[in-house]
């Protein structure tokens, strides 16, 4: 454990001591942002409408946890799709190139503690682009919030006491949930990526690849039909993320992820052995 | 301490190393001697647990390496083939990690890093960036990596190349101050380095283990040959036929001619009887030439080595 956490920790002051890890972050801060803003902007639009049919005795159905709370997780998991390959590409390509693999295999580490310890640190950095993330749904609530009669302009009345005003908990939980196995496949994937090629570029679109693959591979079977459809839409990530950006946790999703994260990471074991029996 | 038996690596097809059999003992410093390419780095990745075994069996400390490697990598302090450190972290900050991950227990932690520290002499370096040292003390910053935790054993592949030939004797003293209390095995291509700092050598050449012994076994007095410098005034031709035709010269060979003075630098291979020097100091004074200087030749180390190897090449 105690070696586990000392490649964790390694690998977290090499994150923040490089400054690939903050380009990351801005651009998927700038993109999630700019998509948070313009379905902000859709969905004033659309209750102004609705404030017109409501006036003629019709009601139509705006729901914020699913439309924008839903589409905050969706696009995050797109533009995670887009900027995870720069979070995993050196973890292992790098230290192929330098040779500090070389330091690595001959200290007294166990393969599972090389790779949990570099996985964990990027999950640790999901974690904080989510938590930062998680301003985007307080500010939804927080405008509901101002438009309702029981309104305060004292903003920790606010969040101690009216918070959550609409969005549901339930929902941001098995949002936060989905990214978080979402993101452990793409890293999976990244590192297994990583770990095939000492050049950090390949890696990267490799990675990027990959994970466009998997993503969109269950559209193709929506054309074909039948048994194949039925197995590509079980391979796609983009199936089974649906369910927890809608706010349902099933089992069979969560399985999904850690399988194919397991898997993922037996795999760079593996390779990352047959690499040092053929030198 | 680490004992080495039929040790074969194979790369695909390639064979990297062919039935090497060494031990080295406890407190012993053990030369892997051998020109680029001959199989020493692979050797030591071999032992350090870096290259899964082809065949052949290592033991390090009674524990065979194959069957136990946590236990014996625990045991060994590596320094690998051109040094390489995570550039980014700072001096103290990468001691620390490999601390952690050696195992050494939280309260001869800080004193074990300051040790190696000290013993490297990175004082007043602790807080740099790796990258940002100058090669001599990232080679020290190497060195010191590969003795947090007191290991018993140490492996440095070339730990000297590369430096400038201050730091070159630094390092050598480094290792040389260890000897006696660990068990060291140190490759080069350097000869000197050998006899100046190992008290075995084990020559490698096309994975094969082509000699063993002291430095001093291979030295002058043990190989068959001997060299002497002559330098002789008189006619070119006749001289060397003269010569060539004594009994225990084996080869003459002009180093250089001074046509002004009319005079001739000669290499004579010989065998290794006594009077040698003397029949060919005879031979030149009856024959009325003039003998200017005359002196037997110390083999270096160096001559030995090429001397070995061109022989195994002549084998094959």
């Amino acid at each position: 454990m105690r070696r586990f956490l000392s490649i964790f920790k390694k690998e977290m002051q090499n994150y923040f001591q490089t400054p690939s890890i903050y380009v990351m972050m801005a651009i998927f801060f700038v993109l999630t942002g700019y998509f948070y803003f313009s379905t902000m902007i859709y969905f004033s639009q659309l209750s102004g409408a609705a404030y017109q049919y409501m006036r003629y005795g019709q009601t139509p159905e705006l729901n914020i946890n699913q439309m924008i709370l839903g589409n905050i997780f969706g696009n995050a998991a797109v533009i995670m799709l887009f900027v995870f390959p720069m979070l995993t590409m050196r973890l292992f390509a790098e230290e192929k190139k330098s040779g500090t693999v070389e330091l690595l295999y001959t200290y007294p580490l166990k393969d599972w503690e090389i790779i949990a310890g570099k996985f964990a640190s990027a999950i640790f950095i999901v974690l904080i682009i989510l938590i930062i993330s998680f301003f985007s749904i307080l500010l939804t609530d927080y405008l509901y919030f101002t438009s309702q009669p029981e309104y305060t302009p004292n903003i920790f009345a606010y969040l101690f006491k009216h918070f959550p005003s609409v969005v549901e908990p339930g929902v941001i939980l098995s949002g936060f949930l989905g990214l978080i196995l979402l993101a452990s496949a793409y890293i999976s994937i990244g590192m297994f990526a990583s770990s095939i090629t000492e050049n950090q570029i390949i890696a990267a679109v490799l990675t990027f690849g990959g994970l466009l693959l998997f993503y969109v591979i269950g559209f193709l079977g929506e054309l074909q039909g039948g048994t194949l459809e039925k197995f590509l839409k079980e391979v796609s990530f983009a199936n089974h993320f649906q369910d927890f950006s809608n706010g349902v946790i099933d089992l069979k999703n969560i399985v999904y992820f850690l399988i194919f994260s397991i898997f993922f990471q037996f795999i760079t074991a593996r390779s990352l052995e047959s690499k040092r029996w053929r030198g | 301490m680490i004992r080495v038996s039929g040790l074969t690596k194979y790369f695909g097809a390639f064979k990297a190393l062919d039935n090497v059999t060494f031990t080295v003992n406890k407190g012993e410093i053990l030369g892997f001697l051998g020109p680029n390419g001959a199989g020493k780095t692979t050797a030591m990745r071999l032992i350090t647990g870096f290259y899964p075994v082809t065949e052949g069996k290592i033991t390090v400390g009674d524990i065979d390496v194959a069957e136990n490697p946590l236990a014996t990598k625990m045991k060994i302090g590596y320094l690998p083939e051109g040094n390489p450190l995570y550039q980014e972290m700072y001096v103290k900050q990468f001691l620390e990690f490999v601390a952690n991950i050696k195992d050494v227990h939280k309260k001869n932690k800080k004193d074990d890093i300051c040790r190696c520290i000290k013993n490297c002499g990175l004082e007043g370096n602790e807080n740099s960036v790796i990258k940002h040292l100058s090669k001599g003390f990232k080679q020290r910053v190497g060195l010191a990596q590969a003795l947090i935790g007191d290991p018993e054993v140490l492996v440095l592949d070339e730990p000297t190349l590369g430096l400038d030939p201050a730091q070159v004797i630094e390092i050598r003293n480094l290792i040389k101050a260890m000897s006696g209390k660990k068990t060291i095995i140190l490759s080069t291509h350097i000869l000197p380095e050998v006899s100046l700092v190992c008290s075995r050598v084990v020559v490698i050449y096309q994975g094969k283990i082509v000699a063993e012994g002291t430095p001093e076994d291979l030295s002058p007095e043990k190989v068959d040959k001997k060299y002497i410098n002559v330098k002789v005034q008189g006619d070119k031709e006749s001289i060397v036929k003269k010569i060539s035709n004594l009994v225990g010269v084996e080869k003459v060979t002009i180093e250089s001619e001074d046509k002004a003075s009319n005079s001739l630098n000669l290499q004579l291979i010989t065998d290794k009887s006594e009077d040698i020097l003397n029949r060919v100091a005879k031979e030149i004074i009856s024959n009325g030439w003039t003998l200017l200087t005359i002196s037997p030749q110390s083999v270096s180390l160096e001559d030995v080595f090429v001397k070995l190897i061109t022989t195994e090449k002549g084998v094959e």
